[in-house]
């Protein structure tokens, strides 16, 4: 009860927070039905994580080592496959997809924050109609808008040109972000906002000095979805770009039909395309789980 | 945090601007929200009103030099609306695989959500990692592991069900059959998103005060009946945002089914809405007739998504 409403008020670091480890102890799921479940989900969870596993552990294996029957666990690595794919030319397209990934993700906040807001103080009917729009265009099937993008963007001579990924990113991002940070808004007590204004605050010194350090860990997570969403994001790129601006997943995709079926070195590229964004996440799973469970997610 | 549980989220709004403020404020609101729906707008829906209008087309490579358009009223629906392959192969491809993504990757991230929740500090961090590996692991990456790990001649599948005598040493091509196929990219598909799931849910989990868990404990409710009649009643937001988001990718699936063997079109058995379109509009250059496949996926993803929304509001409404 308390957690919610103490807890914008106070700028401590890192402020006990009831909702953040409910796990004291009462909650564990006892008796066999209990560990039955453990033991499950921990097995699942393994299997969940293993392709990840399997690529990076063959990715240090000679071609030879790759094919062996049963599979070989125990092998002397090496990092040959790596130098393969960074000869092959990778690092351009590291950079692309930083570019794609990074700038996208500086409009989405930029675009995003004034519209959510927007949406959070505007009236309950219209708020609806105006999210609707948001969400109903994550359901245009990128299939169908290429065709007309890739003349368009023939026309305006930006095919194979990292920033037209840029603002197709954004505009991809856009609908979910406005959606999040929404409810993250809506979460900022109207206690403090009153309080700031009174005080003479204007709305837009507000917003700044406010709402949005209140708002830092849901932003952080929305952030770091879309840049998840915007790396691995394979279809325009693999449409609008060609040798120039193309991304990771394409220069991959190329990798892999020049060098058809050489298992550990696709490894190796796989294990380059997707090492940044699983670092990234990873660094920043408590900042994720914290800044979603702020809005829960409305 | 316990709005959650108090819920009605869209209620508040109203409240926290009276009537006087309101009326200030309402310009500097659509102010705000004009430049993300002037992006949302130039980018998605223009090509979406030009992908309407192709649908009406006969366009083909001749007109993309020509520039000329040739209407041909509603002949591509008719001719996708009667062609037996809709029906039998790529709305199966399609709707059924959905659903099953959908359910499975739904009800196995909810699975491991609860478990991160009942873990421990130490076990929560090392499972959560887990999780955010598969989760930020590029689909293209995964797809072709799951490809390799499925692979006719030296796949790990093959050598541990040879292992155990199911498969002989002949081997088994997982890509022809379309049921196999799809099963890979179930696979593919749920260790892809069950991570947002399962993210999102334990946000949501988090919220929900203990002290619902300790009267329904009180009260001998079993761990099965605590999830039940506690945790999905006080997220069922969370649970409905999930499986909105979940459903959208899902019938929309395109790298998992393309980059695998034969999902360019080289097997026609295994083709879905999405790849069907490309490939009718990209390697045919019938843009009419992928344009009304495209066109058909955005009004099915609608409709399911306008009943969602209903349902959703409508709850919140009458609480």
């Amino acid at each position: 009860m308390t957690a919610t409403h103490d807890r914008p008020a106070e700028r401590v670091p890192r402020p006990p927070r009831a909702a953040e480890r409910p796990a004291r102890r009462p909650l564990r799921p006892r008796g066999l039905s209990g560990t039955a479940l453990t033991v499950l989900t921990w097995a699942v969870a393994l299997v969940f994580v293993s392709p990840a596993l399997w690529m990076v552990l063959t990715a240090f294996k000679r071609e030879a080592d790759a094919y062996t029957d049963p599979p070989r666990l125990l092998f002397t690595p090496t990092l040959e496959r790596f130098a393969t794919v960074f000869d092959a030319g990778i690092l351009p397209h590291v950079g692309n997809s930083l570019i794609a990934t990074l700038c996208s993700a500086a409009l989405v906040v930029l675009l995003g924050v004034p519209a959510a807001y927007a949406l959070s103080i505007a009236p309950v009917d219209r708020t609806r109609d105006v999210l609707f729009f948001f969400i109903s265009t994550k359901m245009l099937p990128v299939v169908a808008v290429i065709v007309p993008l890739y003349v368009a963007a023939g026309r305006l001579n930006v095919l194979d040109n990292i920033w037209t990924l840029v603002l197709l990113y954004t505009a991809m991002n856009l609908p979910i972000a406005v959606w999040m940070l929404r409810s993250f808004f809506l979460e900022v007590p109207t206690a403090v906002i009153e309080a700031a204004r009174v005080e003479g605050a204007s709305l837009p010194r507000v917003l700044r000095s406010v709402m949005l350090p209140m708002m830092a860990p849901g932003i952080a997570a929305t952030v770091l979805i879309c840049m998840i969403f915007s790396w691995n994001e394979f279809f325009f790129a693999v449409n609008l770009t060609a040798s120039q601006a193309a991304t990771v997943p394409v220069f991959m995709v190329g990798f892999i039909t020049s060098e058809s079926l050489y298992w550990a070195q696709l490894s190796a590229a796989a294990t380059v395309v997707s090492l940044p964004i699983v670092v990234v996440g990873w660094l920043a799973q408590r900042q994720l789980v914290r800044g979603l469970s702020m809005g829960a997610v409305k | 945090m316990t709005r959650a549980a108090t819920q009605p989220a869209g209620r508040p709004i109203p409240r926290r601007d009276g009537a006087p403020r309101l009326t200030r404020v309402v310009p500097l609101h659509w102010m705000l929200l004009l430049p993300a729906l002037a992006v949302i707008g130039i980018l998605l829906l223009y090509p979406l009103l030009r992908v309407l209008l192709l649908s009406f087309q006969d366009y083909g490579l001749d007109n993309v030099i020509s520039g000329e358009p040739d209407f041909n009223g509603i002949d591509n629906y008719v001719q996708l609306l009667t062609d037996p392959y809709l029906w039998r192969i790529a709305l199966p491809n399609t709707a059924v695989f959905a659903v099953v993504a959908v359910g499975g990757t739904v009800a196995f991230g909810t699975l491991v959500a609860v478990l991160l929740r009942s873990l421990g500090r130490v076990a929560r961090t090392i499972v959560l990692s887990c999780v955010m590996v598969a989760w930020a692991m590029p689909a293209v990456s995964g797809t072709y592991v799951w490809i390799w790990i499925f692979d006719v001649d030296n796949g790990l599948a093959r050598q541990l069900l040879g292992a155990v005598g199911l498969i002989g040493p002949e081997g088994f091509n997982w890509f022809t059959e379309r049921l196999s196929f799809y099963a890979i990219v179930t696979l593919n598909v749920i260790h892809h998103g069950f991570p947002f799931v399962a993210v999102t849910v334990l946000a949501g989990l988090l919220t929900i005060p203990r002290e619902y868990y300790e009267a329904a404990l009180l009260d001998g409710a079993t761990a099965w009946q605590r999830f039940w009649h506690v945790t999905v009643p006080t997220i069922r937001p969370v649970f409905a945002v999930v499986t909105i988001l979940s459903t959208i990718w899902d019938f929309k699936v395109f790298a998992q089914v393309y980059l695998m063997p034969g999902g360019s079109g080289t097997n026609p058995e295994v083709l879905n809405f999405g790849t069907w379109s490309y490939i009718r509009s990209f390697a045919r250059q019938d843009y009419g007739l992928g344009s009304a496949i495209a066109v058909l996926l955005t009004l099915i993803l609608l409709a399911i998504t306008v009943i969602y929304l209903r349902s959703l509001f409508k709850d919140e409404e009458f609480e």
